[in-house]
């Protein structure tokens, strides 16, 4: 530590240098890892809310909740269990006064658990059929409260009674409204029920028409998803691994400089553990100075961004990357203690 | 008499194999007591820092035996031998001699990192600073020094931990004469004044005049001179 700091504090410009380059690495991490988190929300915050253990669909829908079909029959029998709700989900344009968005409607029966844990942010949960509550980051000055919409191949005009927050699916803001509704604006004959049916406990078992998803399947099953986490996933772990590199590559640097000074201090008897514990030392300052930076940057730059951007910042996640920088970055000083640990005292004599 | 603190008894020294051995030293044999300068002088590829660094604990000989304060350095492990140089030798090397991120207080500072045993006493130390008058320059790093300077704050530096013996490697190197006088009397008085053991390694025989001893080396062949 002795030496690090003095090193450090002696070599202003040097060390500046290696912090900016490991904090602008950090700096993407933490700004693609927002993203990607942004991204992932906008596909999974909706289901995530209803707080399911389980969900089960028709096998033709292949985990698609937009393209399964419920009978009448299907769904009053996937109902018998406790904890069940019958949800209609389609993805549908909302239309009004010359504004049109993309949602994901989904109609909810009233006496069911999910519409209790949905939450409402101003207003109210739709009561009737012809009611509907949407997601709170739709513009509320384009669909503000009380006025009404049209929604999909439904003729029937419906009136935002309420904003409900964490409600995106599938990459698109939901709207909830009542199943009755569902089949008009999905165009589908009345002898459909619902999309699908979510337990809060184990879903029963069901007959081979229908699959039974737990909800980590049944958010790996959106279209996209898993693609997308793991396009992001790569890019964080790339990052992570070149940060690491760069490290390396900055440490051996600095250690060959050194070295005959290193040399001199082996020669005065000082303990090779005292000059490994400074180096170590010195990697903890570097990668922590430009992890806490690089992070205060991030934190910046995505409250500057727009709301049509999806960023979420998780905090246990960023916890997460940065104990992993700074672990990889401790991994990087392997190279430069093996160096030191090889340092031949007897160099310094004889000039 | 005073007491011996270091013996080298027939150590030779050889590096390589076969036809491409090289014999560094040969035979040598010596011996240094405290308060007393013994100057190791010989040309350059004569042997003289392969000897020093064989004193300072830093090679083994390939024969022979080196006893500093009656302890047999072949007997010690890595870490033992680390301790007796941080704890009984002073080395004044003539090249990166002094650490540059350190100014030349943490020059002394960093010795108190890792020494348990003490160091010299504060008093004796203040005075040590002043007749090398250094005082003034305890907060300046190295680059803001000059030369004759670095190898006092050198000196400072060996002395401060409060060794048995002082081995120095080349230090008039690149001094003029003037600065090679005040090395020179600067050894001598750390060897009679406090009863310091001191070896200097040179090929300047300008510091002969402040010699107790002188040992000639060539070729390997140590010989003292009378």
């Amino acid at each position: 530590m002795f030496l690090a700091w003095r090193e450090i504090k002696k070599e202003k410009m040097r060390y500046g240098l290696v912090i900016t380059v490991v904090m602008l690495i950090s700096y993407l991490v933490f700004v693609l890892c927002a993203l990607a988190m942004g991204l992932a929300r906008e596909n999974t915050v909706a289901i995530e809310s209803w707080q399911i253990k389980s969900a089960v669909m028709t096998r033709d829908a292949n985990g698609n909740a937009g393209q399964s079909l419920l009978t009448e029959q299907e769904a009053r029998s996937l109902q018998q269990k406790r904890g069940a709700a019958i949800l209609g989900i389609t993805p549908t344009t909302m239309k009004r006064a010359g504004h049109r968005e993309s949602v994901q409607f989904i109609g909810l029966h009233a006496n069911e658990f999910v519409k209790d844990r949905l939450q409402v942010v101003s207003g109210r949960l739709p009561q009737h059929a012809d009611e509907i509550a949407v997601d709170t980051t739709l513009n509320h000055a384009r669909y503000p409260r009380h006025e009404t919409v049209t929604l999909g191949l439904s003729a029937t005009r419906y009136k935002i009674v309420g904003y409900v927050a964490q409600a995106q699916y599938n990459m698109a803001p939901v709207v909830y409204g009542d199943l009755e509704a569902w089949s008009s604006i999905k165009g589908v004959s009345n002898d459909y029920a619902g999309s699908l049916a979510v337990y809060r406990e184990d879903a029963p078992n069901v007959p081979r028409e229908l699959v039974n998803y737990s909800t980590k399947q049944l958010i790996d099953k959106l279209p996209g998803y898993v693609a997308q986490k793991a396009t992001f996933g790569l890019m964080i772990g790339f990052l992570v691994i070149i940060s690491m590199i760069i490290m390396t590559i900055f440490l051996y640097i600095l250690t060959i400089q050194k070295l005959p000074n290193l040399a001199v201090l082996r020669a005065q008897g000082i303990p090779n553990r005292f000059l490994t514990r400074n180096t170590l030392f010195e990697t903890g300052v570097i990668v922590m100075s430009a992890v806490v930076i690089g992070g205060g940057l991030a934190v910046m730059t995505l409250t500057l961004l727009p709301d049509t951007v999806p960023v979420y910042i998780s905090w246990p996640v960023t916890g997460l990357i940065a104990l992993g920088l700074l672990l990889t970055g401790l991994l990087g000083t392997i190279v430069p203690i093996r160096l030191i640990s090889k340092i031949d005292p007897a160099s310094v004599i004889g000039g | 008499m005073t007491k011996e603190v270091l013996a080298v008894r027939h150590v030779t020294k050889r590096f390589g194999q076969g036809e491409n051995q090289v014999v560094a030293l040969q035979d040598a044999s010596m011996s240094v007591r405290a308060s007393e300068v013994v100057l190791i002088i010989g040309p350059s590829g004569s042997g003289k820092s392969t000897l020093l660094t064989i004193l300072g604990g830093l090679q083994t000989p390939t024969e022979g035996e080196v006893r500093l304060m009656n302890e047999d350095l072949q007997a010690l492990t890595q870490r033992d031998l680390e301790k007796l140089r941080l704890d009984k030798i002073g080395f004044v090397l003539q090249a990166y001699n002094l650490v540059p991120y350190l100014t030349v207080a943490d020059q002394f500072k960093l010795v108190d990192q890792v020494k348990k045993t003490p160091n010299v006493a504060e008093k004796t130390f203040e005075r040590i600073l002043r007749r090398l008058g250094i005082v003034a320059m305890t907060h300046r790093y190295p680059d803001e020094l000059s030369g004759g300077q670095k190898q006092r704050v050198a000196l400072a530096r060996a002395l401060y931990a409060d060794p048995t013996i002082i081995l120095a490697d080349e230090p008039t190197a690149a001094l003029d004469s003037e600065r090679v006088n005040e090395v020179g009397q600067l050894l001598a008085e750390i060897a009679h004044q406090q009863h310091k053991a001191v070896v200097v390694v040179t090929h300047d025989i300008r510091l002969q005049e402040f010699a107790d001893r002188t040992y000639e080396i060539v070729d390997g062949r140590l010989s003292e001179k009378s």
